[in-house]
């Protein structure tokens, strides 16, 4: 399974997001913000989201700069999940 | 959501805060505080700043009225003034005592000693900006949270002295990325200090609690973080015990639900614990609790 694949699952699962599968979910659409325009999270599913990143992937988010970069869509963070894990 | 609504702009200009800086870093700190009492009466007469004190002293002194209760509202309005004065004359000139007599600095190490990181959560009460100065001293990286407007007058003490050790500064104007941030920081083991008596138009999460006979609403963040990453909290308040003296206290720790449960009604019990610290400190310190406007105005649709 790639990573954006196994992202895709996580986010599902760990942010209970109900009625969505993995193929809802669009690699280049906003993670956060109105659910019309993307995924819809809101700030708290932020939160979950470092907690998911590093208990699945071993990865942490430094900054608030790194968050803002990488949270943007599944693209993003599917990119920083590799940089980091690449060691970049 | 919508809720109390509050800011934090100063109430003085940026003239009148420069003036103090320099009156303080030129001539002393000695010369400001005559000059302060003249500032807080002439505020003190306003009816629109009366107001604003008027709801918490109503509620903590419920039989006073009239010229009692704008006596009191003055010795609050002059308290708030010197604690501001106090934090400045810290920034330039370095000066403050700090007395923990209940020696919360062992306490917050020792909870830091667990690994989880800690939500230090305090209020708009005592010296509490100049106050978090001390968490310099647990030995881990501090992170402050903090949500500032462009029309804020006054600066934190770490920013009169550029180089000096300072915290890291979480900016909560960006939402998510600032949540982020703190939880980052709390999984690292590091201590992340927040406000936890003030609700934002946009907060994501409030928990409504009940201080001084009636509902308000508390920002559910804080508790929401903490659920998350096992990290504890614990209250910190602090009090100016004297001039440019500052006592802080680890009022209570708040342990996060074991199962790490966010669900708000498993956050409802952590909220209502942080609101009796509220009230006992209200009740120890009636003149260095700050919330000037109304906390029990909920406002439409204030509950998520």
């Amino acid at each position: 399974m790639n990573i954006k694949d196994e992202l895709k699952k996580h986010l599902i699962a760990d942010l209970h997001l109900e009625d969505i599968r993995p193929e809802d979910i669009a690699d280049a659409a906003p993670l956060f913000g109105e659910e019309a325009e993307g995924l819809g999270l809101d700030s708290l599913d932020a939160v979950e989201l470092v907690v998911l990143l590093q208990k699945r992937f071993n990865v942490t988010v430094k900054s608030m700069e790194e968050a803002r970069d990488a949270f943007t869509t599944l693209d993003a963070l599917a990119a920083f999940v590799q940089s980091r894990q690449s060691g970049a | 959501m919508t809720g109390p609504q509050w800011s934090s702009r100063s109430l003085g200009s940026r003239f009148k805060h420069e003036f103090f800086y320099r009156l303080i870093r030129h001539v002393g700190a000695w010369a400001a505080y005559p000059l302060l009492y003249a500032v807080v009466l002439s505020y003190s007469l306003r009816p629109s700043v009366y107001r604003r004190s008027r709801p918490y002293l109503s509620r903590r002194f419920p039989g006073s009225s009239g010229v009692a209760l704008w006596r009191k509202a003055f010795r609050l309005n002059l308290s708030f003034g010197l604690v501001l004065l106090e934090r400045a004359v810290m920034g330039i000139t370095g000066r403050m005592e700090f007395a923990h007599p209940e020696n919360g600095g062992e306490a917050v190490k020792k909870i830091l000693a667990e690994g989880r990181g800690l939500v230090a959560l305090t209020a708009h009460v005592g010296a509490w900006q100049t106050g978090l100065g001390w968490l310099a001293g647990v030995e881990r990286p501090v992170n402050i949270a903090q949500r500032r407007q462009d029309e804020d007058n006054d600066r934190h003490y770490f920013e009169h002295r550029p180089g000096a050790e300072a915290p890291k500064i979480i900016n909560l104007s960006e939402a998510a990325p600032a949540l982020a941030a703190m939880a980052a920081a709390l999984l690292a083991g590091e201590v992340v200090a927040m406000m936890g008596d003030r609700i934002w138009q946009r907060e994501a999460l409030t928990l409504k609690a009940s201080l001084m006979g009636g509902p308000i609403m508390l920002p559910g963040a804080p508790f929401y973080l903490a659920a998350k990453t096992g990290a504890p909290l614990a209250v910190v308040f602090t009090r100016r015990a004297g001039p440019s003296r500052v006592e802080g206290r680890v009022w209570k720790i708040i342990r996060p639900p074991q199962d790490g449960s966010a669900a708000p009604e498993s956050l409802a019990p952590l909220a209502e614990a942080f609101a009796a610290c509220l009230e006992e400190y209200a009740a120890a310190e009636p003149y260095q609790f700050f919330n000037f406007y109304d906390m029990w105005n909920l406002g439409e649709n204030h509950e998520h």
